[in-house]
């Protein structure tokens, strides 16, 4: 484990200097070309003096480097601190990514379960068709699917593409009466999402022990009910709600993108459980036909799809930049772009160490997890990633 | 002399007529690993569906300059600036256009059958580079372990981070005028020095260790030998699924580019949503642009799903366990 986070150390080393390089490429001049016209050459050298411009590339890196391990991310060349930037731009990302995956992954899991395990061809085959279907969609097509028919004819989403931009559909009137922003909103519920989860998590562990199961339903209604009272005793429920309306349909949209691919692995490794001969040994037992297959078959068909995980990290990190471009969710997506559009090159830099150090981190995490679920892992160490 | 020089000629002719029987014997080795191999494939529902849609669309790609030289006057229906002063724009679909015309009076179907060639160029583009690259990259360090093993293995997570349409979309504000050759080269490289290395290096991790790469080693085969004639040839149809996935990725990827407009790329299935939407919004009624709209979002959904399904199909062949 020491070993793969120096790894991971290494990685995030090399990546922020490709991407620095990358970056540099990809701007056409420097910055201040776009202003020259309202400036004379003594103010724009002044200009590029003070952005650090003029200094030549290695040195930039350089800086650019020291600063970044020193944990400063520095200001945006239009002088509002990255920091400010990303605080505010992460949590609205992240609460369509957190929930929107763990929804994906279970959804994924669930249907693949029942397509890969029951002998009726027809309702495994349309379970299949859907995931494929989901998973090769042109996704900015699927976003303007979903916020079209659920959002404008039946009414039931709010907000969405090209319709209304941002997050102006909140209710004015109660975010009047708060102070926090929606962002810092958003990164509180996120912190009691996570500490309830964690608790709800380690219940489940002990329960295990005691040959009990949480269902997931009541995982999630547990959920809901001891969240939202320390939202009302934070003082933010009604806003949290209204945001999370708003969120909806990002995360709908995102969700509906990424469990196809979930499903099509779930599908293949029940499929192949089906034969196996310790599937034949717990028939003869006796146990329950559902107990088989969520027990015996399921546990086995995960370990694929975690595995899988881990490559297909950066597709989903790609889908939430999308779909929030294209919804105009104002997340890190949508903060990378308007960067790109602008030439803001520190921030631009700081979105790609955020997306990279974030799936760097949810690798490293992936594989701790795949070595917990797979016993086999802690003698080999080798995790095999297949397609 | 005379005899020996004789002797000579009669050797090289029987080293030739060797040779010639041996690559006769490879041949056929190679056709019935073929059959055998879409013997398994056939199997799959999926992937002949996939094989099929494929096919359909490459008769779209063909029948396009066939309709303009001949049905098509080129003033109406050229996909580019074609107009049509007998209706009003945009017009439902309709006898005269199948399915309609956008916003600008051009003919819907004859943009969406013109732009299937340069999707298809992408994809291929995309495929083929992935899989070389990938290829490569994954089987040196797959083989030799090591050093090399753990350089290539911090590339490729560093290309693993940088999801490969994003760069995409990046690379694209910089050279706006790239066609879909050049994208198609730019996706395959990134993911295949990415995600692709790193399914293949595993495949070829577990090829080192069968018991023919071991034989070969011991009977004086270099590495390079190895890696060309046992090891290349068993991670190829891991590779082609790969392809298969890679087109996928390439041809949404390319969807996206066009979509935020960041090519100028006119035949073009994301560049036409696009323009369905954003019209669509000027115009305030996008309800009466949905010919406009759904056929491209539909032909770059299937045409992605296509690839897919083939790709479901070669995996049978792939994964022995799959069967």
């Amino acid at each position: 484990m020491l070993n793969r986070g120096l790894a991971g150390l290494v990685t995030l080393l090399l990546f922020a200097s490709v991407a620095f390089f990358l970056v540099q490429i990809i701007v056409p001049a420097d910055f201040t070309v776009q202003f020259s016209i309202g400036m004379n050459r003594a103010e724009r050298e002044a200009m590029q003096d003070e952005l650090g411009l003029n200094l030549p590339l290695w040195q930039q890196y350089l800086n650019w480097m020291r600063d970044f391990f020193s944990g400063k991310l520095g200001t945006s060349f239009y002088g509002y601190p990255v920091l400010d930037v990303l605080q505010a731009a992460l949590p609205l990302s992240l609460l369509i990514f957190l929930p929107g995956t763990a929804l994906a992954y279970w959804i994924g899991m669930q249907l693949g379960k029942f397509a890969g395990w029951s002998s009726h061809q027809v309702r495994a085959s349309a379970a299949t068709l859907g995931g494929l279907a989901l998973f090769t969609t042109f996704p900015p097509w699927l976003a303007w699917l979903v916020a079209y028919f659920l959002g404008r004819q039946l009414g039931m989403l709010r907000g969405g593409f090209f319709f209304s931009p941002g997050l102006d559909d909140l209710n004015r009137r109660l975010w009047a009466t708060i102070e926090l922003r929606p962002d810092q909103i958003a990164a509180r519920m996120l912190l009691t999402l996570a500490v309830v989860s964690a608790i709800l998590v380690a219940t489940h562990g002990v329960l295990r022990r005691r040959q009990r199961r949480l269902p997931p339903v009541v995982f999630a209604l547990v959920l809901a009910a001891l969240c939202y009272p320390i939202w009302q005793a934070w003082g933010f429920a009604p806003q949290a709600l209204d945001l999370l309306t708003l969120a909806a349909l990002p995360m709908l949209t995102y969700t509906l993108l990424s469990f196809g691919e979930t499903l099509l692995i779930m599908r293949t490794g029940m499929q192949e459980s089906r034969t196996q001969e310790y599937i034949t040994v717990a028939r003869a037992k006796g146990l329950p036909e559902n107990q088989i297959r969520d027990r015996h078959a399921a546990r086995n068909a995960i370990l694929p799809v975690v595995s899988r995980l881990i490559i297909s990290l950066p597709y989903l990190l790609t889908g939430i930049v999308i779909i929030e471009d294209v919804l105009e969710w104002p997340g890190l997506g949508t903060s990378l772009f308007n960067s790109l559009y602008q030439q803001d090159m520190p921030m631009v830099m700081a979105m790609f160490l955020m997306v990279g150090g974030f799936s760097l981190a949810a690798r490293l995490l992936l594989e701790a997890l795949l070595v917990v679920l797979d016993p086999r892992l802690r003698v080999s160490g080798q995790a095999e990633y297949l397609a | 002399m005379h005899s020996l020089e004789r002797q000579a000629n009669g050797a090289t002719a029987g080293i030739r007529s060797r040779r010639l029987a041996r690559l006769r014997t490879r041949l056929a080795l190679a056709r019935s690993r073929l059959k055998g191999a879409w013997q398994i494939y056939s199997q799959s529902r999926l992937g002949q569906v996939g094989l099929l849609l494929i096919g359909i669309f490459g008769l779209l790609a063909l029948i396009h300059p066939i309709l303009m030289e001949t049905v098509w006057p080129r003033g109406i229906y050229d996909p580019e600036v074609g107009f049509d002063p007998r209706t009003l724009h945009p017009a439902l679909p309709s006898s005269a256009h199948l399915l309609g015309t956008d916003a600008l009076g051009r003919d819907v179907l004859s943009m969406l059958l013109a732009a299937t060639t340069p999707t298809f160029v992408l994809g291929l583009t995309a495929a083929f580079t992935t899989s070389v690259v990938g290829t490569l990259l994954g089987g040196f360090s797959g083989y030799f372990r090591g050093l090399p093993d753990a350089v290539l293995s911090r590339v490729s997570d560093v290309f693993l981070l940088l999801p490969a349409p994003i760069l995409m979309v990046i690379v694209g504000t910089r050279f706006r005028d790239l066609g879909p050759f050049s994208l198609g080269l730019i996706y395959g490289l990134f993911a295949g020095a990415g995600s692709t290395a790193i399914v293949l290096r595993s495949v070829s991790l577990r090829i080192r260790e069968l018991p023919y790469v071991e034989a070969s080693k011991t009977s004086g085969g270099s590495a390079g030998y190895i890696l060309v004639r046992h090891v290349i040839p068993a991670m190829l149809p891991m590779a082609a699924l790969q392809m298969m996935i890679a087109v996928t990725g390439a041809v949404v990827a390319d969807g996206f580019i066009s979509f935020f407009g960041f090519t100028r790329s006119i035949h073009n299935w994301g560049t036409m949503v696009y323009n369905a939407l954003t019209y669509g919004v000027a115009l305030g009624a996008i309800d009466t642009q949905w010919h406009a709209l759904i056929p491209p979002s539909l032909a770059l959904s299937l045409f992605a799903l296509a690839f897919y399904l083939t790709s479901q199909g070669l995996h049978r062949v792939a994964d022995p366990r799959q069967r």
